[in-house]
Formats: C-alpha cells, structure tokens, sequence
C-alpha cells in the first residue's frame, strides 16, 4: 500500500523511497517477530530461573526487566528497535529537507475549501516541549528550522505512516477514524456544532472527525507551527475545510463554552501529569454544558510483571518519558478535580487502529459536561 | 530566492540513548550496521528496479529509474525480500530464542 499523495505530502526518489520501505519493514519485523518473542523467553526461561533464584516470581517491572537483561535477546532486540528509531526519522528527515523549499512555498497557497489559519509566533514554549524530542523525532513538533517552515509537519506525517507500516491507513487515518467511531457508537444521538482537536499535528486525527461529523466546523490547534502550517494545507488538499491554530491546549484563546466535543488523539501521553490536568480544567472551561470530552487512554496499564515487561518499550526507548508518569493516572479523579461530574465519567475500548500486534485494545476515556 | 533556514536536527534531544550492551560505542557501531543495512536494500531495491525495466526492453537510465512504476504486487515481493535479508542478518540475535523453540 502507498500514502496517499496530497499537496503537502513529501514525495521520495527512487533510493529515499526504497530506504523509507527498509525502515517500514524494520519496524514491522521488529513489532510482530522480534519483539513478541521476550515473551517466549520471559516465561520459558528467564522467569523460571528468576524463581529458582529467589524462590517467587518477579513482582515488578524491574525485576521482570533484571530477569531479561542477562540474555543478549533482550537488549539485542531493544537496541535493534531504539537503531529503527533513529533511522526512520533520519532517513525521512533527509528526503524533507531536500524538498523543503517547495514545501514551504506550497503551504502559503491560499485556502480553498474554507479552512484557516492562525499562527502566533510570540506563543511561550513550555519548559516540558523544549525539554525533549518526543519519539526522539530529533527537532520535535515545535523546531522552526525558518519562518514559514513546515518540516516538522512534513516529517510526522510521512514519517508516521512508514513507523506504522502504513497500519494506520493510507492517509493515517486509522486512529481518528476508531476514536470518531467509537464517539459515535456510544452517543448516537450526539450532533456537535463545534469540535476542537487538541494537539492535532498535521491533521490525521483531525481529518476523520470531519468525516464523521460533516454538519459540524471544525478546529484544530497545535503547540507547534510547523504542524499547523502544514496541517492547513494538507486539509484543504484533501477537500476538508478545518480551522487550524498555534496555540497551547491548556489555556486557548476561545470564549468559554465555544465547544460541543474537545478531544485529544496520541497527546496526552506526552505530557507531563500537571499539563494534561490543565488541558482537562481547559476542556472543561471549552464546552458548554452538553458537551463531550474525549481523550485516548493509551495503552491499558499491565497488572503483571511480564506484562509490563512487554508493554515498556516505548517509554523507556523512544524519548516517551511522561508516559510513565501517566499510567498510573487516576482519569475519574481527575476529570472531577477540572469540574466534571464524577457521575458522568465513562470509558470504553475498542480493538486498536494501530500496533495490532502488541495491544488488544485502546482506551477511551471521557466525560458530559454538565 | 533562497530563504535563510538553519539544517535539521539530526540528534534527538531529552533522556540519552539507553545503554543496551557492554558499552555505548558498541550499541553506535550496531546502529550504523542497521543504517548500513538499509543502504544494501536500497541497491537491492534499485537493482530490482533495473531488472524490471530490462523486462520491458528499457535502458536502466537514471530517468528511467526515476520514473520506473512500482506495482504493489513488486513492492511485496520486495518486502518478503527484505525481511528474508534481515532475518538472514539478525540470525545470532534470535539465537536463544531459535534454540527455545527447537527444544
């Protein structure tokens, strides 16, 4: 399967494209073959000698991890996966940025379904987004390499879909498309007129909602510029009119109750637990009494040892450090302490759009402001 | 007009590297294999590519490889390739795990 093309899609010769396809096939054998087989030997040999050891199983993740490093599979394969890590975002770094003239000139056409945008360059980067390079995507969403600079916008996008193997969709549509459908099925009824996405990137996320909710405008923000500007044009390519802005999502510039649904797809797991507290008081402030709060709950915290074992590649591999932090997030409580009513919290799960391989099923997580 | 724009980054920022063998110069020297391996799979790739345009009498020029229309049906047979080449590659690192299963 290819990506599909847009205006802002970066477009590879032969050699850039090939070498994007060893990446994507890197991470494929790494997600469905190399890394699943820890726990074939977490649970044949290393937990059972772990218990010879010290007469009871492992009952933490340290200690399941104390138990692997000794085999040269374990931190063989985690290397393998941190050096896939690190090729991708190279490799298309290098193609973007042989083209990144064209596509910063492409980005200023003017809108043509409708759409708009706003950037702010007075914006104040937090310490927490300066401080790492999530995905150890070198420059991370906010790095401004000129003004009117679109690269990091052009680098997740593509750079997404050869990480996931095109697994999400030949536009990366795949996880906005779950979450929307998700929305849907449990609210049938629910017809929002305005729709914010919080940290929306280039707007794969965004794009679905549209899709599934044709009647209502939709918004968009992002901490940084390079997304949005690429994110407008992209949008407006692909014929869906959206509303894209710089801002930070814990203290936007809309008026209160400006919301029907505001909702975070792949953010809130790179934030440290003070900041997604705020975009929770924020989302409350957002939406008028009605509305929807949404938020992917990423990956189910394991109970087991082994089980986290598996599930801890991420955070401790690919610059994901506030993802620990917020696994033992308590969403009920703190959906409470930004205002919402204990009594309306709900969740649910879905089979995943994505790592199909290595997650039974995503979360959501939400709350009806009263 | 050239707008002045400074090169990407090339070097993540945040947490270091983890260290996964003996020493980080090791864990370097196996990254640049990875990214070497990508370099022999775009040959491989191009070299495809070359046969591909030989099928159709056209000369392997740089144009025609360019230009040359990957099938999805050749992009999967190139994939099945590329996995066979790094299984081949990772053998002594799936080792433990091969012995495992054959027990």
């Amino acid at each position: 399967m290819f990506q599909t093309p847009h205006e802002m899609l970066p477009c590879a010769t032969h050699d850039e494209f090939a070498r994007q396809e060893f990446c994507a096939t890197l991470r494929k054998v790494f997600t469905t073959e190399l890394w699943p087989a820890n726990r074939e030997l977490y649970e044949r040999r290393q937990q059972p000698a772990f218990v010879r050891k010290h007469g009871r199983a492992p009952q933490s993740f340290r200690e399941a991890r104390e138990a692997m490093q000794e085999t040269f599979y374990w931190r063989g394969t985690n290397l393998v996966g941190r050096a896939a890590q690190e090729l991708l975002w190279d490799t298309v770094g290098e193609s973007v940025e042989r083209q990144l003239d064209e596509l910063n000139r492409r980005a200023k056409a003017p809108a043509k379904v409708g759409g708009s945008l706003r950037v702010n360059p007075e914006l104040a980067m937090p310490k927490y987004i300066e401080a790492v390079d999530i995905h150890a995507m070198p420059g991370n969403f906010q790095t401004e390499l000129s003004q009117d600079d679109v690269f990091a916008g052009a680098l997740y996008d593509r750079g997404v879909y050869v990480f996931s193997y095109g697994g999400l969709g030949p536009t990366n549509e795949g996880l906005g498309v779950t979450m929307s459908g998700f929305l849907k099925s449990r609210f049938p009824d629910f017809r929002p007129r305005r729709i914010l996405d919080i940290g929306c990137g280039p707007g794969f996320t965004t794009v679905p909602f549209v899709d599934a909710f044709p009647e209502s405008e939709v918004h968009a923000l992002d901490i940084g510029a390079p997304q949005v500007r690429y994110a407008h044009r992209r949008a407006e390519s692909l014929g869906r009119r959206i509303h894209f802005s710089q801002q930070d999502g814990t203290q936007t510039d809309y008026p209160d109750g400006f919301f029907d649904l505001v909702y975070t797809c792949l953010v809130l797991h790179e934030c440290p637990v003070p900041v997604i507290r705020a975009i929770f008081r924020e989302s409350h402030r957002l939406l008028r009494p009605g509305g929807i709060m949404l938020h992917d709950g990423g990956t189910i915290p394991m109970s087991d040892a082994g089980g986290q074992l598996m599930s801890s590649f991420f955070a401790h591999n690919a610059n994901e450090p506030f993802a620990i932090g917020m696994a033992d997030l308590d969403y009920r409580a703190a959906f409470t302490e930004a205002g919402f009513d204990a009594a309306e919290f709900f969740e649910g799960r879905c089979p995943p759009a994505y790592l199909k391989e290595q997650l039974k099923f995503v979360s959501y997580v939400g709350s009806i402001r009263t | 007009m050239a707008v002045k724009r400074s090169p990407r980054k090339r070097v993540a920022k945040g947490p270091p590297r983890p260290q996964y063998l003996d020493s980080p110069d090791v864990d370097k020297v196996v990254i640049m294999l990875m990214a070497l391996a990508a370099e022999v799979s775009v040959l491989r790739d191009r070299l495809d590519t070359h046969e591909g345009l030989a099928e159709s009498g056209t000369a392997a020029t740089a144009m025609a490889v360019e230009q040359f229309a990957l099938t999805e049906q050749r992009q999967a047979a190139r994939e099945l390739q590329r996995q066979a080449m790094l299984r081949r590659l990772l053998r002594v690192l799936t080792e433990e795990v091969d012995e495992l299963r054959q027990a």
